[in-house]
């Protein structure tokens, strides 16, 4: 009993276990697994790139130097996981980070707010539906009293009382008040303390202002940044400084890495890693004229020595590069402090060219090389004459042109017919493969005909003649492994019964 | 295609026809009669692959197409095809020759 469960179990591994194991290990790369949230990298966006979205855009900047005259307003520093910090490298208005969309308005809802009176303090929490209007109307209603159940719980040995005087008090602004009853189950005739003011009030969340008198109060969409996350921590460029625009996402989760900008705005800088754990980091520096220079190092390890490369990419007021220039030193990088070390700069070893062998011009003249020169010299006459004879006799005696006329005349033969014709002469070059069947890139057009891109047309192309080469390939290997086998069967069939 | 077909069978069976019985030249003419067949087969395989392909002009359909006539597929019929009446006729010629040598 116990082997043939054990049987049954290992072949139901091997049927369905070990298969799925193998495509999900195929299918997920094995370094989705890895959690490593100092990993960062930098891109260059141009002016137009790269401000929506959590989307990596543009060229980075550590897997190599961008050409001069490239667009390049903004720095997105990125982390695998999506956090981006934007920093604008010139003050045009085109590069300013763009805020993520917010609903224009909310309803005001019940706030948490503390409370300082008695002997302790208590906290409102936001009321089932969060929408004060109902509670407005109704200053009996049971979310009143919730708010003062949740406000207090037991504790000095007394239990909780909840006060029926819980009243509406003003506008928007009410209370209740809580009592600690001496009686462990409390009672509302027992000696009561007060203990604290409980309130709850309306209000707004954050990145919204109330506006308009009650009951009629709304809240007006007042910092999209701060109402809505996009995992982006913006800056602001102003003249020849960078700041941090107030947004929550820059002190979010914590796996972006914000530059963090000296007074004044004067630079700003990050430190990270690579996806393969080498130490990097940057600095922005705001020139005068209203752009920056880009300066990134790259710790790495050359024949042993560990070195830190250098790029500086400068960029004009226009938001173009207008300089680029990179350098290798010994040195390394603290990923703590961002503190780069640089010592002796090492020049690159460029390959030496090959050495130039000069033949003399009379070489051939006399030994080995005269006497080659000498049996070859009359077989390439011969050669030369057999491929362009003014004409010759085949063996059946008839003239024939020379060999270079007739290939002259080939190509005036082909052009002549017509691809893909199925006539009785081409019915097999037409076959397969070929230019009626090859695969195209698909063209898709269209016109928005509502919504906000109504009367917005365009045209794309759809190319997926890779992925479908590489089935047009397997299928072929599939087709040839069938051949083979099936050829194979049918030779090794029995003779027995003849025809 | 037609000169393939006639040096495959041609040649192998071409002098049994001559030197051995009436009867197992008629097997002879079976094989030629094959090989004309399957002459005409391909032939007609290929016209109706071609006409589909000159009245499709969906790029998508012609993609699929694409996708699953791989650039090797005749080649493959061609042998399938050539190795099925190759196996035909030597197993019909070996019975011939085992019944005439039977009625001797």
């Amino acid at each position: 009993m116990t082997k043939l469960f054990r049987y049954k179990t290992r072949r139901i591994f091997a049927r369905f276990m070990l298969p799925i194991l193998t495509v999900w290990l195929c299918i997920v790369p094995s370094r989705s697994y890895a959690f490593a949230p100092a990993i960062y990298g930098i891109y260059a966006a141009s002016s137009a790139m790269g401000l929506g979205g959590g989307a990596v855009v543009g060229a980075d900047l550590f897997a190599g130097m961008l050409a001069i005259g490239a667009g390049f307003g903004l720095l997105l520093v990125s982390t695998p996981a999506g956090d981006q910090a934007r920093l604008p490298l010139t003050s045009a208005p085109a590069n300013v980070p763009a805020a993520p969309t917010g609903a224009p308005s909310s309803l005001p809802a019940l706030q948490p707010i503390w409370s300082s009176g008695g002997s302790t303090q208590a906290q409102a929490n936001t009321c089932t539906g969060g929408v004060i209007a109902p509670i407005y109307s109704d200053a009996s209603s049971s979310c009143r009293a919730s708010v003062c159940l949740m406000g207090q719980t037991s504790q000095l040995g007394f239990s909780k009382y909840v006060d029926s005087s819980a009243v509406l008090v003003s506008g928007l602004t009410y209370y209740c008040t809580g009592h600690l009853d001496e009686t462990p189950v409390g009672g509302s005739s027992s000696t009561a303390v007060t203990v604290g003011n409980i309130y709850g009030s309306s209000g707004c969340p954050s990145g919204y202002t109330i506006t308009g008198t009650a009951p009629n109060q709304t809240c007006a969409l007042s910092s999209a940044r701060l109402a809505t996350p996009d995992k982006a921590c913006d800056y602001a460029r102003s003249g020849s400084a960078l700041a941090m625009i107030s947004d929550p996402d820059c002190a979010g989760s914590g796996t972006v890495i914000p530059a963090i900008c000296a007074s004044g705005g004067v630079s700003c800088s990050g430190v990270g890693t690579s996806p393969t754990g080498e130490p990097r980091s940057y600095i922005i520096t705001p020139t005068a004229n209203g752009g920056s220079t880009v300066q990134t190092f790259q710790q790495g390890t050359v024949s042993g020595t560990t070195v830190v490369t250098t790029t500086t990419t400068t960029v004009g007021p226009d938001s173009t590069v207008t300089g680029v220039s990179s350098s290798t030193s010994t040195g390394s990088i603290n990923t703590s402090t961002g503190t780069v070390t640089t010592g002796t700069t090492i020049t690159p070893t460029t390959p030496s060219p090959a050495p130039v062998i000069n033949f003399p011009t009379d070489y051939a003249r006399t030994g080995e090389a005269a006497t080659a020169a000498a049996t070859l010299a009359p077989k390439l006459d011969t050669l030369h004459n057999d491929l362009n004879p003014t004409s010759f006799n085949d063996t059946s005696g008839t003239t024939v042109p020379p060999i270079i006329v007739a290939l002259d005349g080939r190509p005036n033969q082909l052009t002549t017919l017509t691809a893909n014709t199925p006539t009785v002469n081409l019915w097999m070059p037409s076959l397969l493969p070929g230019a009626v069947v090859a695969c195209k890139p698909i063209p898709i057009g269209g016109t928005f005909t509502s919504g906000v891109l109504n009367g917005i047309s365009g045209t794309a192309s759809l190319d997926i003649c890779d992925q479908l080469d590489q089935v047009r390939q397997l299928l072929g290997w599939l087709l040839s492994v069938f051949t083979v086998v099936h050829i194979f069967r049918l030779f090794m069939r029995s003779n027995s019964g003849g025809a | 295609m037609g000169a393939f077909f006639t040096a495959v069978f041609g040649s192998l069976f071409g002098f049994i026809a001559q030197y051995i019985t009436k009867k197992i030249a008629y097997a002879g003419a079976v094989g030629a009669s094959l090989l004309a067949i399957t002459v005409a087969f391909y032939a007609a395989i290929t016209a109706l692959i071609n006409n589909l392909l000159f009245v499709v002009t969906d790029q998508w359909i012609l993609n699929g197409i694409f996708s699953v006539l791989p650039a090797n597929f005749m080649t493959c019929m061609t042998a399938i095809w050539s190795a099925e009446i190759l196996a035909f006729l030597y197993r019909h010629q070996l019975f011939t020759i085992k019944a005439v040598s039977s009625a001797n």
